[in-house]
């Protein structure tokens, strides 16, 4: 097996996929594989649309009528990101080439109500060995952790033991630290695997003239985008460090295992706590 | 065996501010959106199924008001929620309460 190749699984929607796609192609490091996790279709006249005009059509009109339903708010996601991170490194228009690179790649389309999923729990059983980079879809269950041949890694956005669970980045700011992201293979724990790398990312949101914005348009930017492309650039180092190592085996890297006890898990903030806290690490 | 509303009584008493045992709390308010009487000694196994009392949730409010941390003072925003939710508060007090955890923060 060439010691990078690997299966990203993305879920469908969230920018974190497309993001990781992107940049790890960009970086020369394409997946071998692709799974793509979509939701499945549930209420009568969906299934029957989907009978008539094939499921991915009928989910693509379903997601389009939803959004004319919906009074769209322009978020300045690209606005925002120029302020925080130079234009220059991430654009929207690499995200916008992934559906061909998605083609191109031959992903597949698993229909599934989350990624621990019976669907994708037999999907990966019969068709995937090695490793399989997460790419959003939450905490994985034991009954995908112990599939066998196969490990995750999973790309956190905080410095682990100190930043475990959910928005660490944010909490690494508020307690004056920096913010940074830790490579692992996943288990059971929260943040807790085998430590392969960690490194820090020096990025301030101070006098970036942020305060223009609405503090829940800054929060869903760094959240959606700035902080995926943060973590998967971490990964790309790593890679590049290493990919002249003869040892370097993707399934076997070296670990520090974690002393789990240490440090706090953190859990995402209260729409009042945060916009208090953005107005506070923002200006 | 770890009695909840005994360990919340004399910390209000006489805070300490102990974040292990806080922190550990604050999964059952974050998360699991309720509080029984009695944990294991590590505060994660259910050992009696009876919920705190009343004043025991809005003790722990206060205490998560006043520590100064950040993590917890997020957690006390869920707890007025909650408390609101129980109905152990009116909304009157829910907002008053807001706008308290909001100075807490300016400082």
């Amino acid at each position: 097996m060439d010691m990078f190749d690997y299966t990203l699984l993305m879920i469908d929607g969230q920018p974190v996929s497309e993001i990781y796609l992107s940049e790890m192609i960009k970086a020369g490091y394409p997946p071998k594989n692709i799974v793509l996790i979509k939701p499945k279709i549930r209420n009568k006249k969906s299934i029957l649309i989907s009978k008539i005009i094939g499921k991915k059509n009928a989910l693509d009109l379903l997601r389009f009528y939803s959004r004319l339903r919906v009074k769209p708010v322009k978020i300045h996601y690209q606005d925002i990101i120029e302020k925080v991170i130079s234009v220059q490194k991430f654009s929207f228009q690499d995200l916008q080439k992934i559906k061909r690179d998605f083609k191109r790649l031959k992903g597949v389309t698993i229909y599934a109500d989350s990624i621990n999923s019976l669907e994708v729990v037999e999907y990966l059983k019969a068709n995937i060995e090695g490793m399989i980079l997460t790419a959003g879809g939450g905490i994985l269950r034991d009954e995908i952790l112990s599939l066998k041949k196969i490990r995750f890694i999973n790309i956190h956005s905080g410095l682990v033991p100190e930043y475990k669970g959910s928005d660490n980045f944010f909490y690494s700011l508020i307690y004056g630290d920096t913010p940074g992201c830790s490579i692992f293979y996943i288990d059971k724990g929260i943040d807790t695997g085998g430590i392969i790398y960690k490194t820090k990312t020096p990025i301030t949101l101070r006098d970036k003239g942020l305060e223009i914005f609405n503090k829940s348009e800054v929060f869903l930017t760094i959240k959606g985008y700035i902080i995926p492309y943060l973590k998967i650039k971490a990964f790309i180092e790593y890679i590049d460090i290493n990919k002249d190592n003869q040892s370097f085996d993707i399934m076997n890297l070296p670990t520090e295992s974690q002393q789990t006890s240490a440090g706090r898990t953190f859990y995402s903030m209260h729409h009042l706590f945060r916009d208090a806290m953005i107005e506070k690490i923002i200006l | 065996m770890f009695d909840v509303e005994k360990y919340i009584s004399e910390e209000i008493k006489d805070p300490k501010y102990d974040i292990l045992s806080l922190d550990k709390l604050v999964i059952k308010i974050d998360i699991k959106k309720i509080l029984y009487k009695f944990y294991d000694d590590d505060i994660k196994m259910i050992k009696l199924k009876e919920e705190v009392s009343n004043l025991t949730y809005i003790n722990l409010f206060s205490i998560f008001l006043n520590s100064g941390d950040y993590k917890l003072i997020n957690s006390a925003f869920k707890l007025n929620d909650l408390l609101l939710h129980k109905k152990i508060i009116d909304v009157t007090r829910h907002t008053q309460n807001i706008e308290i955890l909001r100075k807490k923060l300016k400082l």
